[in-house]
């Protein structure tokens, strides 16, 4: 990867780096301003963004004294922002969590799910739809997915635990086996299931942020920000334990506290983001590694330039999900998995042309 | 000389096999102790339990005059640095990013550049400091982790085999290094595998064989060709190198 990089950037600095971390954030933020002025913007009914800063403006009580047509006040305010907002917070939880799973792990193809997070919430979910709970009370699936994704992963993390260690590859492989075996109850309840009850399990695993309401907002938004402030508070430990465990240690660094109290943060943030929105493979991976390669491994960079990015690429996929093939919806994961498969891929390969791989 | 580092009676067993037996060790300011002994000695092993990385199953750890144990891990990386036999690192961080994660433990960050920018420089690698840490050579690696021991400015250093992956030039440089901070102060404490280097540049040398220490002395009368054939399992001869240095070579033939 260095070699190419120094390649690209003309060695101007020699480290490899295509960009200084200021313009990179300040990027980052402008282009999910334009997403999120896009993505509330766009649709069946089109609102440009004049009138939708104005609309947001009045809500936020600033009257511009500009004529606000009150259908497009309602759409923008009650269905599409929401919506945006939601999409932003469980990108911005995925790309954060991958981010610093990555690094507590120091395996750079740590994601959201290798803890066992998303195979839980998806038994969650289908647990909830086949025995009729979602239909019970609003947030009756997402609770239900919420609470088995966190569970799992905390199982994970209890199984991998010996003697008040945890060694990481026994806890990856633990990770492994806990979602192999959820998976098969995810497997048994899905052939039980009739088809109207298949129809929402699968519309529901392909991730989708059709559900999106405030109420769902208010209660994704508390865990999200709980992940991404633990991410935040930790970035230099996280740069630590990139050395290894033991150096880390040397160094100062409580190791087994700091990973304990991460581990739980982002469970609880990408448990309340698969909850909101469903499995949505590949942000956690693809985001995260397109900031190192930009900026480099820096953590105090990685992590908010992972939750801006997230958000704004989430917000963006999202998009296209809903307009591509208007007046119908592709599913989100189908949109992320289709961007996020061949990047990933490009990713693998150009690593292997620089150094070899990443074995 | 003043004790900063001193392990009595220390005994580490793992799953009934006893690794490290009875070991007693007293680390001064000012001096480089040499830990040497064939594969499976114990020597890394000793070097982990002085550093707090496992507990003993016997005995006890003092590290400036406090009880290891009841050190946190920042008040010990304020105490001593340990340098590892190899540093894996996956991310792409420079040598000078790498470097500077000695001042993690630090109470300000108002010394570090000053204290990275002088680690590099000693061990002559301020060129390397903006290369990426995985595209460096083997040796390269191993000096950035040794300017990382040093950035860390501690009173004591648990060294555990620095020259292995380095040619002659860069052993002599790493070592004459190693001197230099025992002359400031600093205690030293190197796992060796390369017996001269242990001969020319220890104060004194500790002999490990089979978990516990044969004889710890100076470094011509450690290392004698009785003690060192013994513990090695080969017959060695010493010659008079230079100076006055013993010289051990195998006996062939």
């Amino acid at each position: 990867m260095a070699s190419t990089l120094r390649f690209a950037s003309g060695a101007r600095s020699g480290t490899g780096r295509l960009l200084r971390p200021v313009p990179l954030l300040a990027g980052l933020l402008a282009l999910l301003a334009g997403a999120v002025l896009l993505g509330v913007g766009i649709g069946a009914v089109r609102i440009p963004p004049g009138d939708v800063l104005a609309i947001l403006l009045r809500h936020a009580g600033v009257d511009l004294g500009v004529d606000v047509d009150p259908q497009q006040d309602a759409i923008l305010w009650a269905i599409r922002l929401p919506r945006v907002v939601l999409g932003a917070l469980v990108g911005a939880a995925l790309a954060v969590c991958g981010a610093a799973l990555q690094g507590v792990f120091r395996n750079p193809l740590a994601d959201p799910g290798i803890i066992g997070v998303s195979t839980g919430a998806s038994l969650g979910a289908v647990v909830a739809i086949v025995l009729g709970l979602s239909g019970a009370f609003f947030g009756a699936l997402q609770l239900c997915a919420f609470a088995c994704g966190v569970l799992a992963a905390l199982v994970v993390y209890g199984l991998a635990r010996h003697d008040g260690r945890t060694e990481v590859v026994t806890l990856l492989l633990t990770g492994v086996a806990v979602t192999a075996l959820v998976g098969a109850a995810v497997g048994f309840l899905i052939a039980r299931a009739d088809d109207e009850e298949l129809r929402d399990v699968v519309f529901w695993s392909l991730g989708s942020l059709g559900g999106a309401t405030w109420p769902l907002v208010a209660a994704t938004a508390p865990f999200v920000a709980v992940g991404v402030a633990a991410a935040l508070r930790h970035t230099r430990e996280l740069d630590l334990m990139a050395l290894g465990e033991r150096e880390a240690a040397h160094l100062g660094v409580d190791t087994e506290r700091v990973r304990l109290r991460l581990v739980i943060a982002l469970s609880l943030a990408t448990g309340a983001a698969v909850a909101a929105a469903g499995v949505l493979a590949f942000v956690g991976l693809v985001v995260p590694h397109l900031v190192r390669l930009a900026v480099g491994p820096a953590n105090r960079i990685v992590v908010p330039a992972s939750c801006i990015g997230g958000a704004a690429l989430l917000v963006l996929a999202d998009l296209v999900a809903r307009t591509s093939v208007a007046p119908t919806e592709l599913p989100l994961g189908v949109v992320t998995s289709l961007v996020g498969g061949p990047f990933f891929l490009w990713l693998l390969w150009r690593t292997r042309e620089a150094h070899g791989g990443w074995a | 000389m003043r004790s900063m580092l001193s392990g009595r009676r220390l005994s580490w067993t793992v799953r009934g096999s006893r690794i490290v037996d009875g070991v007693d060790v007293d680390l001064g300011s000012g001096e480089v102790v040499a830990l040497v002994g064939p594969n499976g000695a114990g020597k890394s092993s000793v070097l982990r339990l002085l550093a707090g990385e496992v507990e003993p199953t016997a005995g006890s750890v003092e590290l400036g005059g406090a009880p290891l144990g009841r050190l946190g891990p920042v008040e010990r990386a304020r105490r001593r640095a340990v340098m590892p036999q190899d540093a894996p690192m996956r991310f792409s961080f420079t040598a000078r990013e790498v470097v500077a994660m000695a001042r993690y433990a630090q109470p300000s960050r108002v010394d570090d550049d000053r204290a990275v920018d002088g680690a590099l420089r000693r061990v002559g690698i301020a060129h390397l400091a903006s290369r990426t840490f995985p595209s460096l050579s083997g040796g390269e690696r191993a000096l950035v982790t040794l300017a990382r021991v040093l950035a860390q400015e501690t009173p004591v250093l648990l060294l555990d085999e620095p020259t292995a992956s380095l040619d002659i030039g860069h052993q002599e440089q790493v070592m004459a290094v190693v001197r230099e901070l025992a002359y400031e102060g600093a205690a030293v404490l190197v796992v060796l595998h390369d017996l001269n280097l242990a001969a020319a540049h220890a104060d004194r040398v500790a002999l490990l064989a089979g978990g516990r220490v044969v004889h710890a002395g100076p470094p011509a009368e450690t290392l004698s060709a009785a003690r060192v054939g013994t513990a090695f399992g080969h017959p060695v001869e010493i010659l008079s190198g230079p100076g006055g240095t013993p010289l051990i070579v195998p006996a062939r033939g």
